[in-house]
């Protein structure tokens, strides 16, 4: 392929958008952080995790939204029923669990001992006599609309959502759908506390314009090569506020034969292993989904999935992974990555998950110490918008639809075409 | 008893078990990244030569009971794996513009750590 075969120059049409320059504002502004706090993370669906996370029948775990001030226990009850809770003690508001995750029929706080089941049913409460009037019944902790969607569990901070998770969705619901997701139950969990804002990073994992540069030694030669020096995307879509994109993969991508740790880390992997035959099995009905590099070309690197507002679940030839980006203040984030990768069986499939995590937590910190500069930039005020090309289309996007959302009094009117 | 750092056949590497053999990705990570390149490279050319070996040795043992000698043996070669960053991806230390202490933390690894 020559390199001008991918010049779109259509994604930012596709999006619904004009070229032209973008307001930097949303990046920047604690009063635009105010209005992402309420209409933006308080009425949107948010993906908390999957239902692997809590398999056992009374396993829970703790997640935090900071913009929101909320702490959510999530549970699997006894009948197996998955459900969100705000983590707060009904007696005095005491934050209940303090660990990330457990197992346990009862639930009880640290600072009064009141009891909980993973139902959320108030079970016990010391010198419950002295309390007078208290019915249990209307005593338990305070739910979360909560909806189990392909294994995500999703969560919607408002009282009573204005808006279904199915048509929260929509038509990237329908180009999700049943997906398999290889490895579910065995992420690795990594965790990144940044000074920008939390567009910014999302940003830096929307677009592969900038892996040649900023990655030139880590990944530059296996996103782009002489056909494609730039990063052009391969295929972008759109579906109300989520977004999709496929990104270029260099086929020829070789290790050098300077690399001799990294060629011994994957020469299973080249050479074919039984382990492996059997889990090649599995993944091909991953990758035999519609949605996954759904131009179907070898030249693949990886796909973004980034439901809005700010979950990114990207999939590749090895598998799945996904990102978090929690707001922590208008200029710093909490950035959450889970790789999902098999259970290593062998020394060397352990051996090689070693070099594969090295390699991508390189990667990582390429791009995660590069944020903090844009942040700065954004804040010297020194520019009031952007420039955006084509192939960034998906930050134009989202910056549409989270000022959209942040505008609109309503989720009805936030999702209108 | 048996005080040998490594198994016999590894005796060789010991001078290295203190400053590389260590039980977390995180502090592998870390460590490499503080370190100067002519002291990671010393670790990696005494260390990659033996990669081989060491795995085929690591391969006797069941990979989620690892005798002590062995572990510390398996952490050096995931140690390799963080000083082929260095030696075989960026030719320096770290990535150029990061600041030390490395910002990224794994807060759970690869199964069996």
């Amino acid at each position: 392929m020559a390199a001008d075969d991918f010049i779109a120059n259509k994604w930012t049409q596709l999006a619904g958008l004009k070229n032209g320059p973008v307001s930097a504002e949303s990046y920047r502004s604690p009063a635009f952080y105010q209005l992402e706090r309420e209409r933006v993370f308080g009425r949107s669906w948010l993906i908390m995790g999957r239902v692997e996370e809590i398999a056992k029948p009374h396993s829970f775990m703790v997640k935090e939204i900071e913009i929101c001030e909320a702490s959510v226990l999530i549970t699997r009850d006894g009948e197996g029923r998955v459900q969100a809770f705000h983590n707060v003690c009904s007696h005095r508001h005491n934050l209940l669990v303090s660990e990330p995750q457990g197992c346990s029929q009862l639930i009880k706080c640290p600072y009064h001992g009141w009891a909980y089941g993973t139902d959320g049913e108030l079970r016990g409460v010391p010198d419950e006599k002295c309390f007078v009037g208290l019915d249990r019944k209307t005593a338990g902790l305070a739910k979360i609309a909560t909806e189990v969607w392909n294994g995500w569990i999703f969560i919607n901070l408002e009282r009573k959502p204005s808006v279904s998770l199915e048509d929260f969705l929509g038509d990237f619901g329908s180009f999700l759908a049943n997906m398999e997701y290889p490895n579910a139950d065995n992420p690795i969990v990594v965790e990144a506390q940044l000074d920008c804002n939390w567009k910014v990073v999302a940003d830096a994992f929307s677009e592969s314009y900038h892996i040649p540069v900023i990655h030139p030694e880590t990944i530059g030669t296996t996103f782009a090569s002489t056909s494609n020096r730039t990063g052009r995307l391969m295929d972008a879509r759109f579906f109300g506020p989520h977004r999709f994109c496929s990104m270029y993969g260099n086929p020829e991508y070789r290790p050098h034969d300077h690399q001799k740790v990294e060629q011994l880390a994957y020469s299973q992997v080249q050479t074919g292993s039984t382990i492996a035959a059997g889990k090649v099995g599995s993944m091909d009905a991953f990758l035999a989904h519609p949605s996954v590099n759904p131009t179907r070309t070898k030249s693949w690197s990886m796909d973004v999935n980034f439901v809005f507002p700010n979950f990114n679940l990207d999939t590749g030839p090895g598998g799945f992974w996904t990102h978090h980006f929690w707001p922590t203040s208008y200029h710093t984030t909490r950035h959450e990555v889970r790789f999902y990768v098999p259970k290593a069986l062998t020394v060397r499939e352990r051996f090689q998950q070693e070099h594969y995590l090295s390699r991508v937590i390189e990667v990582l910190v390429e791009d995660v110490s590069n944020v903090a500069r844009v942040q700065r930039g954004l804040e010297s005020g020194a520019k009031d918008a952007m420039f955006l090309q084509d192939n960034e289309a998906l930050l134009r996007h989202s910056v549409h639809h989270v000022e959209k959302w942040a505008k609109s009094a309503t989720v009805q009117e936030a999702m209108s075409e | 008893m048996n005080n040998s750092l490594l198994p016999a056949a590894f005796a060789d590497l010991e001078a290295h078990v203190a400053e590389w053999a260590l039980p977390s990705f995180d502090a592998r990570m870390q460590h490499r990244a503080a370190s100067s390149m002519d002291n990671i490279r010393r670790f990696y050319d005494a260390m990659q030569p033996r990669a081989e070996a060491a795995l085929a040795h690591l391969e006797n043992f069941p990979l989620d009971a690892l005798p002590a000698a062995e572990q510390r043996l398996m952490h050096m070669l995931y140690a390799l794996a963080q000083a082929a960053m260095a030696v075989e991806i960026h030719g320096q230390p770290k990535v150029g513009h990061a600041k030390l202490p490395i910002a990224v933390r794994v807060l759970r690894e690869p199964l069996p750590v």
